[in-house]
């Protein structure tokens, strides 16, 4: 309140310490913290590879990295799309009182979503190796790929904060929305089982499958598709620029909304 | 007395508030603005709007300085975690830079004499204490215009009038304050001018002794 917080850097700073506090949050009288999530989210792959790996008889050692790196990176995308929902009303007594960017509030989930990303990334080394062939070089594109797709997402949950505030009614039909997406996406099933014209219906108009495929591949050491980084892009652009407008329209109103 | 502001019923079976409306004031360096008015008048509104989180709908508001508020002295308190913790977590939200983390610590170990408490987490406090700490990180601010939703008095005998001193101390501190009050001693010990709410509309602008015998009634 003091200093009405305009600069970026600040806003990136406030974001993340507000994020960080959210992480320890959960490892407060808890020993291990958010790694009951990824135990949990564990055991789901485990099972999950153990009935498709055996009833479609896949191939365990390429199946199981498939699923590890589908369920974990959507788990990033899906959790940050339904809590985004909430980023202001959950930090009403704050923004009823301290003029901050809503940016900070967005901002924050995001970070909290990343660190549970890297919480759950420790599965990942365990299940390559059951796959240590497919490890290479290209696992640096992970970064820029982590980077990108938050930038992507960012505004698309500024979004759905703001119109979430406005519309409570939006928070549901995210949830159903990121459910039916799940069976959507090539989370379980392998793409290569789609006829090509479904696959470009299905997925390749879906910016969420672009999101998840420059995620997974650079992991399984493989290069994402140059349709997956204009996937991306193209995505973070319209997210982008739905939510300046956005927060141009309700800057004035959105604290009343809370 | 009318209280609350007026509705207007509107299609689709919304009602708007109109909280506030044909208000309109300047204030300068230097004035001491009491805010009175029954329960609904627009006080809080009008606090809000002061403190740059609500617009007007139409009009506007112009603010020059710094404005710090202590409506909800509570705000970012986390339970779970510790003192030391609750201080910084509420120094980063005023916007307080980390360099004066540590020298604002230790002022309000001292000022709050929570001592070792201060490594607990705050769930752990007795009422009083989880006051003292609130009011403490609270009043830490020092800016050009201060809001209050009256006046705070926390704690026991010996701390309130601890507080009362670190409180009258920020508020001279301050170039312009404004506070919501239904309290009469304090509005004629404090104030040099009395905005009067009524349903939302300025129904008196002036000193404190032409206004408050006439809303207190003698």
């Amino acid at each position: 309140m003091l200093l009405k917080i305009t600069n970026t850097s600040k806003i990136a700073g406030l974001a993340i310490f507000l994020g960080w506090q959210d992480v320890r949050q959960s490892y407060r009288r808890s020993s291990i913290g958010p790694y009951w999530l990824t135990i949990g989210m564990a055991v789901q792959i485990g099972a999950l590879a153990v009935v498709f790996g055996f009833v479609l008889r896949n191939n365990l050692a390429e199946y199981l990295p498939f699923v590890a790196t589908g369920i974990i990176f959507w788990t990033f995308i899906s959790t940050f799309l339904i809590e985004s929902c909430q980023a202001f009303i959950a930090a009403e007594a704050i923004m009823r009182q301290i003029p901050l960017s809503p940016w900070v509030f967005v901002g924050r989930v995001i970070w909290r979503n990343l660190s549970t990303l890297a919480h759950n990334a420790i599965i990942l080394p365990f299940v390559m190796l059951l796959n240590l062939g497919a490890l290479n070089a290209n696992l640096v594109l992970e970064l820029p790929a982590i980077f990108l797709v938050s930038f992507s997402l960012l505004p698309l949950g500024i979004s759905f904060a703001i119109s979430t505030a406005r519309f409570r009614d939006l928070s549901p039909i995210v949830i159903s929305g990121v459910g039916i997406m799940f069976y959507a996406l090539p989370i379980l099933w392998q793409p290569s089982l789609l006829p090509e014209k479904i696959a470009f219906y299905l997925l390749g108009l879906n910016p969420v499958y672009h999101c998840l495929q420059v995620l997974r591949l650079p992991v399984l050491g493989k290069i994402p598709t140059a349709e997956n980084w204009i996937g991306v892009i193209v995505f973070a652009l319209l997210n982008w620029l739905i939510a300046l407008a956005l927060l141009k329209m309700s800057k004035r109103k959105l604290t009343l909304w809370l | 007395m009318a209280t609350a502001g007026r509705l207007d019923p509107q299609e689709k079976h919304q009602v708007n508030v109109n909280a506030l409306s044909d208000l309109s004031f300047s204030a300068i360096e230097g004035e001491r603005i009491g805010i009175i008015g029954g329960n609904g008048a627009g006080k809080t509104t009008l606090l809000r709007l002061l403190g740059g989180v609500y617009f007007p709908t139409s009009g506007n508001v112009s603010i020059v300085g710094t404005v710090g508020s202590l409506i909800d002295i509570s705000l970012g308190i986390n339970p779970e975690a510790n003192g030391w913790e609750n201080i910084a977590i509420r120094a980063r939200l005023l916007g307080i830079p980390k360099s004066e983390l540590k020298k604002l610590s230790e002022e309000i170990l001292g000022f709050t004499q929570l001592g070792d408490f201060l490594d607990l987490p705050v769930r752990t406090y007795s009422s009083g204490m989880n006051m003292r700490l609130a009011f403490a990180v609270a009043t830490a601010i020092r800016p050009d215009i201060l809001i209050m939703d009256e006046w705070l008095s926390v704690g026991d005998e010996e701390f309130q009038q601890k507080a009362e001193k670190r409180l009258i101390e920020l508020v001279n501190s301050s170039k312009i304050l404004f506070i919501a009050s239904h309290n009469r001693h304090l509005l004629e010990k404090v104030c040099t001018r009395i905005l009067w709410l009524e349903g939302g509309r300025l129904k008196a602008d002036g000193e404190p002794k032409g206004i408050l015998p006439a809303y207190f009634g003698s």
